[in-house]
């Protein structure tokens, strides 16, 4: 009998050279009357950054974390602090954002990493809000009105003001961070991660270091935010950021993003962040044409029930369900 | 009490070892040592403490009173327990389901470093290769490498023990425990597990196993510890134990075989 | 300077009262299921908003809009525990939180769509108030405290004693063996979360008189209301009350050293208890 073949490398590389190869060419064909998606583009991006993350924290090791949104306003505002208040230079601000994100994470996920399930998901919860908190009423980060006058993002003039060229920015980074979550999965330390997520006991008694592996994605995950942060202050906004954006809202809606995407999948998580935006556009367009002012508040209770909804009847979430689906009505047509 | 104690074996040493669950004694007062190429099982009625003791030996509990050492160091965690070289399997079958059958026993043999599974470094590679190699090799040796890619969720319980088994062995332990290896397994599987303990014990490991299938206990052990409400009431060869009157009062009496 | 301190500890008492009620029905419906019903302030939301609106706008007399509001909330806790709630049972606890965060996503939208963002008001139930220890004490206020302890005793007896409550905690404890027994854990969730949003309907009709209630004012109050439960001990209905109005005077007393953190105090010390001691402040 035959050994099972490790994957293939034209298995391994298919996904994403497709993948970066749907990067380059789409942006493109958003030309003319389609061009503001452009912007759609770049928050989907940085979106899907932070689910990646936060598909490996909880599809992968199985920890909740409702209050992400946090990680990705510290990242935000420390960068731009860096930049402005602190006069450091552009590259300093973006290192430092990084670095202090990822030792928030390091301090909040040793502290918090040993509570079970549902309380872990407090926890998190009320770091998030007390994050939020923070960004919307110190001082410091301006309170609600926020920072101006942030540098951008220049690498002698690109992107400059381009909406096209940023959205390649972001979505080279998009690229990056995906091929290496995959390789992540489909290493050893994926494997035991996934082991974790089964049965931490049992994978404990294999040698498997639980605690540890657990902080260091969650370290992963609040340095994927931090990074989505800092591209959210110096790439995405007009020189500008506020605290509304690092709401309990996104918290929910990230994992939102990672529930529909299927939670073990890195593709999945991708699909899930993509769909979601793109379903906040759909609906916003909608909305406006009906002439319906409530828009906004319709879109979180539609959200809100689809979250729901998705949790009550298929917990594995949507896009596997239909990927299979799909898949069994291909098969029987050939 | 009978107890034998050999001089200067220090394998596995379980010192007047108590534990205690609030109110409830589990184990009281036991004590016996182990040497490094024994094949020993323990055997007492449900609620005699059998899986207490293995989770303090495993490093999942810790004693209330007295000590375990293995290989003269004290276990304080399932991760110091593998290091050390002792391998565990469960009562009921905890398989990682969502996972293939091969990546199953991949789990316990290392390599997952985080930055090398994010660089994906030429040398990793290499020494997944290997192990890969190895995994297959160890499901051969049970006869079940064709259900490698199977999800280890999906294949029969009889089966799934045996991938449980492999994923202990995988680790390279010196001491392998086993609770009730053959719960659930028919006559035949039985059978053939009792031949697969008998060869890694012939590999040299020591197994350390609690059954409650008296033939294959009486087959395979070269000593058995009884233990009865948490107390160890007997400690020798198949032979003097099956005589052992009170033995046969408290266990071996009431069983219907 | 002690009077000072004296007052905010009555001021404290009568707002912590409202986060005592919410963490009582958090707790009632955590005994029985074992789910954190995040979206417990939203069901005080749809109590005071309904009252507010069959009042103010409907024109409905107090008495009516209050028991429009009482049954109005009890309603919407029968249909969340119908809809979202049961058919989840099986889920793991992390999921059924998620759900019930969901579901107060849900119901403030809904409220904002249905009656708009405009807080609602309603009149006291007794007018005036009473001066004690130089704080001038609303008499709704006053009811709102008398409600709470009243429903603290009842719901303290009728677990200890009613043979339906003992029925609930058997639920909590073991839902297979309570099955057997001819208990239904279905029954026992619909009657948990019924009760349970009883108790929020009565403190959002009770709360609206002396702060107005609007769509968005739910959220802070079951946050602070689980914060309550937390404190006194996920599964301890009395040490939530107490944790409630200890929390109550905690705001008042942060408020000297800063009221923009209020929120942000009560969820650290939320954090710090989860990490250090989950059992809750006042558990033995």
């Amino acid at each position: 009998m035959k050994p099972p073949e490790p994957t293939s490398p034209r298995q391994v590389y298919q996904g994403p050279l497709i993948f970066l190869g749907l990067i380059i060419v789409l942006p493109l064909l958003a030309r003319g009357q389609y061009a503001y998606l452009l912007p759609l583009a770049q928050i989907g991006g940085l979106y899907a950054i932070l689910v990646t993350g936060l598909t490996l924290l909880m599809g992968f090791t199985g920890q909740v974390s409702l209050g992400h949104a946090g990680f990705y306003g510290f990242g935000a505002y420390v960068a731009a602090l860096a930049a402005t208040s602190w006069g450091m230079p552009l590259a300093g601000a973006v290192v430092l954002a990084l670095i202090a994100g990822a030792l928030l994470a390091l301090m909040t996920g040793f502290m918090v990493l040993r509570l079970k399930g549902n309380l872990l998901a407090l926890a998190t919860l009320c770091l998030g809000i007390i994050l939020g908190e923070l960004f919307n009423k110190s001082k410091i980060t301006g309170g609600a009105a926020g920072l101006f006058d942030l540098p951008r993002i220049d690498f002698w003039g690109w992107p400059g003001k381009s909406a096209l060229a940023k959205v390649y920015l972001v979505w080279a980074v998009v690229w990056i961070v995906v091929v290496l979550a995959l390789r992540l999965t489909m290493s050893p330390a994926g494997r035991a991660i996934q082991a974790i997520h089964f049965d931490e006991e049992a994978a404990a008694a294999l040698g498997v270091p639980v605690f540890a592996l657990k902080l260091k994605i969650f370290v992963l995950a609040g340095f994927l935010a931090a990074l989505a942060g800092v591209l959210y202050a110096f790439v995405y906004t007009p020189a500008y950021l506020g605290p509304e954006e690092f709401s309990l809202m996104l918290s929910v809606m990230l994992v939102t993003m990672v529930v529909l995407g299927g939670m073990g999948s890195i593709w999945g998580g991708l699909i899930g962040a993509l769909v979601t935006t793109g379903l906040h556009e759909v609906i916003t367009l909608a909305g406006e044409k009906i002439g319906f002012t409530q828009i906004t508040r319709f879109e979180q209770l539609f959200f809100g029930a689809l979250l729901v909804g998705m949790l009550v009847f298929c917990p594995k979430g949507l896009v596997p369900s239909i990927a299979r689906l799909g898949l069994r009505r291909w098969r029987r047509r050939t | 009490m009978i107890s034998v104690m050999s001089e200067g074996d220090s394998f596995l040493e379980v010192q007047q070892v108590a534990r205690h669950f609030g109110g409830q004694r589990a184990l009281n007062e036991v004590s016996f040592r182990i040497p490094d190429d024994s094949l020993t099982a323990i055997i007492g009625p449900n609620g005699a403490g059998k899986t207490t003791l293995f989770n303090l030996i495993a490093g999942a509990l810790s004693p209330t009173r007295g000590h375990v050492r293995f290989r003269g160091r004290q276990i304080a965690s399932p991760n110091q327990a593998c290091a050390a070289g002792i391998a565990r399997t469960f009562q009921n079958v905890r398989l990682f389901g969502g996972l293939t059958v091969l990546d199953n026993v991949m789990v316990g043999m290392g390599g997952g470093g985080l930055m090398s599974g994010l660089l994906g470094l030429q040398s990793a590679r290499e020494q997944e290769r290997l192990r890969r190699k190895k995994a297959i090799y160890l499901l051969d040796n049970v006869g079940i490498a064709h259900l490698a890619s199977h999800p280890a969720g999906e294949i029969p319980f009889g089966q799934q023990r045996l991938v449980e088994l492999t994923r202990a062995m995988a680790t390279e332990p010196k001491l392998l425990l086993l609770d009730e290896p053959a719960a659930g397994l028919n006559a035949t599987e039985t059978a053939a597990l009792g031949r697969i303990v008998r060869q890694i014990h012939q590999q040299g490991v020591a197994v350390l196993l609690v059954e409650h299938d008296m033939s294959l206990v009486m087959n395979l052990a070269e000593r058995i510890l009884v233990l009865e409400h948490g107390r160890l009431i007997a400690d020798g060869d198949p032979g003097r134990i099956q005589a052992d009157p009170q033995v046969r009062a408290a266990y071996l009496g009431s069983e219907e075989t | 300077m002690q009077e000072y301190a004296a007052i905010l500890c009555v001021k404290g008492i009568m707002i912590g009262s409202i986060y005592a009620l919410i963490s009582l029905g958090f707790n009632v419906i955590y005994r029985t299921t074992g789910v954190l019903n995040l979206a417990q302030g939203e069901f005080v939301m749809w109590g005071g908003v309904m009252a507010g609106w069959a009042h103010g706008i409907m024109g409905w007399p107090l008495g009516g809009a209050i028991l429009t509001g009482v049954i109005g909330t009890v309603l919407v806790g029968l249909v969340v525990d119908q809809v979202a709630i049961r058919p989840a049972r099986g889920s793991a606890p992390v999921v059924q939180i998620i759900i019930t965060v969901g579901i107060s996503i849900v119901l403030r939208s809904m409220a904002a769509l249905i009656w708009g963002t405009e807080p609602y008001h309603l009149p006291p139930i007794q007018g005036g108030g009473v001066h004690f220890l130089g704080v001038f004490l609303e008499y709704q206020s006053l009811w709102l405290l008398g409600v709470v302890a009243v429903c603290m005793t009842a719901l303290a007896l009728f677990f200890m004693y009613a043979r339906l409550g003992r029925a609930m905690r058997a639920c909590a404890e073991n839902a297979e063996a309570s099955r057997l027994c001819g208990v239904s854990p279905d029954r026992m969730s619909a009657m948990a979360f019924g009760l349970s949003a009883l108790l929020a309907g009565l403190g959002g009709v009770l709360l609206t008189p002396i702060l107005s209630m609007s769509f968005d004012r739910g959220t802070m109050l079951g946050l602070k209301g689980f914060s309550a439960a937390i404190l006194g001990g996920l599964g301890h209905p009395i040490g939530g009350v107490f944790s409630g109005l200890f929390l109550g005077v905690l705001e008042q007393f942060s408020v000297w050293y800063s009221s923009v953190y209020k929120e942000t105090l009560a969820l650290s010390i939320v954090v710090l208890v989860l990490l250090f001691r989950p059992r809750g402040l006042f558990t033995r």
